[in-house]
């Protein structure tokens, strides 16, 4: 335990130095880009003394170290400032634009993680049946089919023809407010249907793919025998293989909710998901700094804490890596 | 009545160039408490008779004639569920390599309480008490149960195995070239326990290996098998005084036999290609002996009581005998 203890507090000091380097480029980047911030505020009505206070007032006329510190620090207490446009601080935003993106990609992590594994288990095991083929191939399909594309297609299908679902945003206008009473909405798991249903036909196939391939190669493993040998049922062995299969997905799943997790720009797009990819692209079109400087650094720590979560959850999950 | 009785077995296994006759025409019988040993270079088919016994030959396999009967029951006759309930009960299995034997991710304990779990109802306590006095009898510490497979050495795994095969108390047990990857002195402590296993608990065994000279200390009958063939098969008359060209080069090539300050003498050549086998017996190519007689299949003659040879030139035994101890008889590959 204490090796535990010892190897985590090691990555935790990594994650820290890498998040130090990003913050850092960060920091270049919007100092490279081209104008002035203070333009961004500036109007026709405004006389050189008000811009001059203003600068002074946020510290854009210090030295850039001292700017850099002061960044440094605010950004590891997660204080990003206000929004230029949004009356409300980026922090609030971002908080929200994240519980709305992950009302989307939950549900359809876990539905793609534990119905994937089973549907690549079977294939794994099962191998060289029509089945089995049939289920590579769709998933390959699946995999390489633009989400824009199935998307406009399901939203045709569904909302449009058969006038099934709605087609876009959270809630009906009027819906539910506050988190809990959202998601616990039949009217939020009718707008979430459709997009979950075309993330999860593209967020499938990694975990059908991954697990079929490691179950290949266990299936032929000699303990597999002796297990069969032992007069074990059928599914029991089954079992033994799917947890062996199961330990390269840990880390893909940690890495998959990261990507995930930086919000579906093209799904929350077309439909109307007010997610945070969709809140970063807006940032970015309308020079809105704060708020895009916030979203990239909360992504970037979403996936450098994942990928520590994998390594941690590996540790449990595979007794030689302990 | 037999413990084990194999009668003509026959494995065929599909391949790129056709179906390969690994096992073709075998048969021995197991009576109970006795130890057979079944030797034969890689490839002869000795672990593909064992496969075959425990009813786990891979996909490409199958049984293609011939009958396997454990206490009387054909084994091929049986339903998937009272195959299942047989297996490990009846007959064990010490595996070749037990380095990948364990399942990595499940404690040893857990892999042995599985195998009681699967054929009995026992509280889980009673599980325990009985693989803590299994390890005690393989010499392993009990307390050891708990750890994973990754924490035990190869020579700790391979007594690990042999506690998981006496788990059930099981009539027969196939130990398939159980010292395999492990080092001499550890090879020695794994044969030891499992000669244990036959002299103190009476178990019958199938012991399957390349080493005559493990055979010779173990076995009380002996199957020498080629090519998917039996060439000899006997009592310790076998390495005493073999028949078989064969038997007779297999002794050759370990030390520690007859012979014991004799230099090591190899059989040169390679086993014939199993797709499309040699006519007559399959050894010609390789024997020093061999002649146009031995194009036809060879007879089974039995030279003594329990004591067959398939050979063509059993008269010739006693000058083979003498010609085989000198190594320019087995010099030139033979044709």
């Amino acid at each position: 335990m204490s090796r535990l203890a010892h190897a985590f507090s090691r990555r935790l000091l990594l994650l820290a130095l890498t998040m130090w380097c990003i913050l850092t480029i960060l920091f270049a980047l919007f100092r490279l880009l081209p104008g002035d911030p203070a333009a961004i505020f500036v109007d026709n009505n405004m006389s050189i003394e008000m811009i001059e206070h203003q600068k002074q007032l946020w510290g854009l006329n210090d030295p850039w170290w001292v700017q850099y510190i002061r960044y440094i620090a605010n950004m590891a207490l997660f204080r990003f400032g206000d929004s230029f446009f949004q009356n409300q601080t980026v922090a609030a935003i971002l908080l929200e634009k994240i519980t709305n993106t992950c009302a989307m990609i939950f549900p359809a992590l876990v539905i793609s993680v534990v119905l994937g594994t089973i549907i690549g288990a079977f294939a794994g095991w099962r191998r060289g049946g029509r089945l089995e083929q049939a289920t590579v191939t769709t998933a390959l399909i699946l995999h390489s089919a633009p989400s824009f594309f199935v998307g406009i297609l399901v939203l045709m299908v569904f909302s449009y023809q058969l006038r099934w679902l709605p087609p876009g945003g959270m809630t009906s206008p009027g819906g539910p407010e506050g988190f809990w009473d959202l998601i616990t909405s039949a009217d939020y798991l009718r707008h979430l249907i459709l997009p979950c249903m075309v993330l999860v036909s593209r967020e499938i196939t990694g975990p059908v793919l991954l697990v079929r391939s490691s179950m290949l190669e266990i299936k032929g493993a000699d303990f597999i025998d002796i297990l069969r040998a032992k007069g074990l049922p059928e599914w029991r062995i089954l079992v033994h293989a799917t947890r062996n299969a199961l330990l390269p997905l840990v880390t893909y799943i940690a890495v998959m909710t990261g990507l995930l997790l930086q919000g579906q720009v093209l799904l929350e797009i077309i439909f109307a998901w007010p997610g945070l990819g969709r809140e970063l692209v807006t940032a970015l079109a309308d020079l809105d700094y704060q708020v895009a400087q916030g979203a990239v650094y909360v992504m970037a720590l979403t996936i450098l804490l994942l990928n520590l979560v994998a390594d941690m959850l590996y540790g449990f999950i595979d007794p030689r890596s302990r | 009545m037999p413990l084990l009785e194999v009668e003509n077995l026959e494995v065929r296994y599909r391949t790129q160039a056709g179906e390969a006759k690994a096992v073709d025409g075998v048969s021995f019988v197991i009576e109970p408490g006795m130890c057979l040993g079944l030797v034969g270079e890689s490839g002869c088919g000795k672990s593909t008779v064992a496969k075959a016994i425990l009813g786990i030959l891979p996909p490409a396999g199958h049984i293609a004639g011939g009958a396997i009967r454990y206490a009387g029951r054909d084994l091929g006759g049986m339903t998937p569920r009272e195959l299942r309930a047989m297996r490990w009960r009846d007959i064990a299995l010490v595996p070749q390599s037990a380095m990948n034997a364990l399942d990595p991710v499940y404690t040893v304990e857990s892999q042995l309480a599985e195998a009681i779990a699967a054929h009995q109802a026992m509280p889980a306590a009673r599980r325990r008490g009985r693989i803590a006095e299994l390890f005690e009898l393989v010499g392993l510490e009990p307390d050891r149960a708990r750890d994973y497979p990754h924490q035990f050495s190869g020579g700790m795994r391979q007594r690990a195995m042999i506690a998981m095969a006496m788990v059930l108390d099981p009539g027969l047990i196939v130990a398939d070239e159980p010292t395999t990857g492990l080092d001499v002195l550890v090879q020695d402590q794994i044969l030891r326990r499992i000669r244990d296993l036959h002299d103190r608990l009476g178990k019958a065994m199938l012991l399957i290996t390349h080493d005559m000279a493990v055979v010779a200390e173990n076995s009380d009958r002996i199957v020498v098998m080629y090519a998917g063939r039996v060439m000899e098969y006997g009592g310790e008359a076998v390495f005493r005084t073999p028949y078989h060209p064969y038997t007779l080069g297999l002794c050759n090539a370990f030390p520690d036999l007859a012979y014991r300050a004799r230099a090591l003498i190899s059989i040169p050549g390679t086993p014939p290609n199993l797709v499309a086998p040699p006519e007559g017996c399959r050894f010609q190519a390789r024997c020093p002996f061999a002649t146009a007689r031995c194009g036809t299949p060879p007879p089974l003659i039995e030279v003594a009581p329990g004591h067959v040879v398939a050979c063509h030139h059993v008269d010739q035994a006693e000058r083979f005998r003498e010609r085989a101890a000198d190594p320019e008889t087995w010099r030139e590959p033979a044709r």
